[in-house]
């Protein structure tokens, strides 16, 4: 380093070439097997030797025996500059040895070693893989043998791994002995590295596993600098970096290809004759202004001009349809003179030979200006706004319409609202009619079903008779014969329509259990006839029972039960009967089915009460 | 003057004769005695309704004795509370003004007895109740019951 003068510690030689040039040139050196082993040998008897470069190669190494050099494929960089250096190295030596390890460790904890050459290389492929398209500058052999920041340095287990048997080479480590002084300039780096070298123990290499690994690939990854670092001398002349000639780089974030400031597309050329004043700034907020009049002149009238008193000349073709006034057009004032009453209809307005223009001071049409000289036609009468405006032909006559048809349109059209008024009106009185009807009807049919229930409770008997044969204590019971003659001519029975409300479900019969005390006068109950009969006959037995006719108050009593097998008073008017005429069983079955029928009834209690004397008799 | 005759006659054709007053029949009291029944003392029993029978009450035309208890009456008239109305269906059902009944009841094991007389037209119920020590003093002290009520 010394000698490339003062800067050339920090200097590093590129040589840049091209990538054919590379690619031709930069290949790793081999040694044949023949050399290579001559180089073992040689090496082994002439001490530490330079360790072979890509450049100077074996031979090289062999005609500068003096020169101790590292075997690293040493890409020295600036120090504050990185480059990106791949160095492999493949020996082959031992056998045993493991596979290659790479590891990426600090330039700075690796580099300065200037170990000695490994004697025992048997084979040092070393190949610096360095991105062509990056243009790498071409390693060059340093003069001196100092490494620098940023080496990258391969070396063989041999070199550091001594301690390890498997790596270790054939040759005994005293022979290395010799060699321990590093020929090169010691840096501050250096130094602890060359310590190591001397002794048989392990470099202390903390960085570096103690494994038995072939080589250790070193990836240091400098970023290469684009600035040009002034190198004393190279092979090749150094194009102009950047170059001038629209060269975009990309990697330079100050560079106009990648600064985003930079990306925006420059507006279109602007004419020379721009001027900031001519441009047109369209505010979409603004109010519409009026438009300047402009002097140029309109085209020729081909109509005539039909003015009104109300009303601007205005362009009346053939046929003048006025529009409605805009909002923000300026309405047209009327005139003083008092207008004459509004005529109803059209046939009222005055003819089109009087000139009466379809104008008024409802509409606004905007006018064309009139052009010099263009005539003018006669002001019109004032006259009402009317239908008359609409379409106008002023030579074609007009088919009035008397006002006798349009009255009468008005009044067809009022009237047919009327009629479908009515009709709706109508149609809704029918429907709430029939609902009405079919209510009311519901009602006779309600009343029919009740009168057939209650006729249907006429012939009751029969059926109900066979069912108090079978009930207990009923079994003497006579059948009511005087029934029998209806039940042939009443339809079948029917249950009745709306359960009464006193009344109460029992299982033996569909029709509901009635119970006295909770009737209600207005009860539909009431009114069915074989209610109504029931208790008529139950009312005959208490009768009788007042009276202490036991035998008719029992028959009466059947005969309700009969009528209405339901109805619990019955029993109960059973049970006192068979209780005055001492027939306790039968009265105890009787006012036992009482209880069962009305069990919530008030005089449950004095039923059962009755029940135990009469069981205790 | 036609008018005035048409006013007349008006008049008298709207006019009505004034009913003649007939005599009504005037209705009898009633007095209907019901008889006492009780399982648990039936001497008891059996003396109020031979003191009921005997009893006099002032205003009745007619007395009776039914068949039935009060009790099996408003059994049958579903109505048993000891209340006037009920009182008066069973009248009305018994067809009397008057009712006259005693009622046997147990207050603990002493004999209990209840005199009523119920005047249908004025719905005035009279009870006289007492309770006995024993049987006997309830039989000897019915008529005395009795009494009270109808006097």
């Amino acid at each position: 380093m010394s000698s490339r003068g003062e800067e050339s510690t920090d200097v590093v030689e590129i040589d840049a070439i091209g990538v054919d040039e590379w690619e031709h040139e930069q290949h790793t050196p081999r040694a044949m097997d023949e050399n290579l082993a001559a180089l073992v040998k040689s090496s082994a008897q002439s001490g530490p030797t330079r360790a072979p470069t890509i450049d100077d190669g074996w031979e090289a190494d062999a005609a500068e025996p003096s020169k101790q050099r590292t075997t690293t494929n040493t890409v020295s960089r600036p120090a504050p500059a990185k480059t990106k250096t791949k160095t492999m190295a493949l020996p082959t030596v031992a056998p045993a040895a493991k596979p290659v390890a790479a590891k990426a460790v600090a330039p700075k904890a690796l580099a300065p070693k200037p170990a000695a050459v490994p004697q025992v290389i048997a084979r040092a492929e070393t190949k610096a893989i360095v991105s062509p398209v990056a243009k790498p500058p071409v390693v060059k052999p340093l003069a001196g043998d100092e490494p620098l920041p940023g080496f990258v340095e391969v070396k063989p287990l041999a070199a550091r791994g001594a301690a390890k048997p498997a790596a270790k080479p054939t040759a005994p480590p005293t022979e290395r002995t010799p060699t321990a002084k590093p020929a090169t300039k010691s840096t501050s780096e250096l130094k602890p590295v060359a310590k190591p070298i001397a002794k048989p123990t392990p470099p202390p290499m903390a960085a570096i596993e103690p494994k038995p690994v072939a080589a250790v690939v070193v990836a240091a990854e400098p970023k290469p600098s684009r600035a040009a670092t002034p190198v004393p001398f190279s092979p090749m002349t150094l194009p102009a970096w950047p170059p001038s000639n629209g060269f975009e780089d990309w990697d330079n974030p100050q560079s106009a290809a990648t600064s985003v400031s930079n990306r925006v597309t420059p507006s279109r050329a602007v004419s020379s004759d721009f001027k900031p004043e001519d441009s047109v700034i369209v505010d979409l907020n603004a109010k519409p202004t009026a438009t300047p009049s402009t002097d140029k002149p309109r085209r020729p009238q081909t109509a005539p001009v039909i003015q009104t008193s109300e009303q601007t000349p205005s362009t009346s073709g053939v046929f003048v349809m006025p529009t409605a006034a805009q909002p923000n057009a300026t309405p047209v004032a009327p005139e003083a003179p008092e207008l004459p009453p509004p005529p109803v209809v059209l046939a009222a307005a005055p003819s089109p030979s009087d000139g009466d223009r379809a104008s008024s001071p409802g509409w606004n049409t905007p006018l064309p200006e009139r052009l010099p000289g263009e005539p003018i036609a006669a002001p019109a009468a004032p006259s009402w706004p009317s239908a008359a405006g609409l379409v106008y032909e002023p030579h074609a006559p007009i088919v009035h319409e008397s006002a006798a048809p349009i009255v009468l349109r008005r009044a067809v059209f009022r009237s047919r609202g009327v009629v479908i008024g009515v009709a709706a009106a109508a149609v809704i009185a029918i429907v709430v009619a029939v609902a009405a009807l079919g209510s009311h009807g519901s009602s006779d049919s309600k009343q029919a079903t009740i009168v057939a229930t209650s006729a249907s409770k006429a012939t009751a008997p029969v059926d109900s008779t066979a069912t108090h044969a079978t009930r207990p204590g009923a079994g003497t019971m006579p059948a009511p014969a005087t029934t029998a003659a209806v039940e042939a001519v009443t339809p079948p029975p029917k249950s009745p329509v709306k359960a009464p409300v006193a009344t109460r479900r029992f299982s033996r019969s569909r029709k509901p259990v009635v119970v006295d005390y909770d009737k209600k006068p207005s009860s539909p109950v009431d009114v069915d006839e074989a209610l109504a009969q029931a208790r008529a006959a139950y009312a005959n037995g208490n009768q009788h029972l007042f009276a202490g006719e036991g035998r008719e108050a029992v028959a009466e009593y059947r005969r309700a039960l009969s009528i209405y097998p339901s109805y619990a008073a019955g029993y109960r008017g059973l049970g006192l009967a068979f209780a005055q005429l001492d027939e306790k069983p039968s009265a105890i079955a009787a006012f036992k089915t009482y209880v069962k029928l009305a069990p919530t009834a008030k005089d449950v209690a004095l039923i059962q009460k009755r029940i135990r004397n009469l069981a205790a008799r | 003057m036609r008018g005035f005759l048409l006013v007349v006659a008006a008049i008298a054709g709207c006019a009505h004769s004034k009913p003649v007053a007939t005599p009504t029949p005037v209705a009898k009291i009633k007095l209907l005695t019901l008889p006492t029944e009780s399982d648990a003392f039936p001497e008891i029993a059996s003396a109020a309704t031979t003191a009921l029978g005997h009893a006099h009450v002032a205003g009745v035309d007619e007395e009776s004795t039914t068949k039935v208890s009060i009790e099996v009456v408003q059994l049958s008239i579903e109505c048993v509370d000891p209340s006037a109305s009920c009182y008066e269906a069973a009248a009305k059902s018994l067809s009397a003004n008057k009712l006259l009944f005693a009622q046997v009841d147990v207050d603990g094991k002493k004999p209990k007895i209840s005199v009523t007389l119920f005047d249908r037209g004025n719905r005035a119920v009279k009870t006289v109740a007492h309770t006995f020590a024993t049987e006997a003093d309830a039989v000897a002290g019915v008529d005395g019951l009795v009494g009270e009520v109808t006097r």
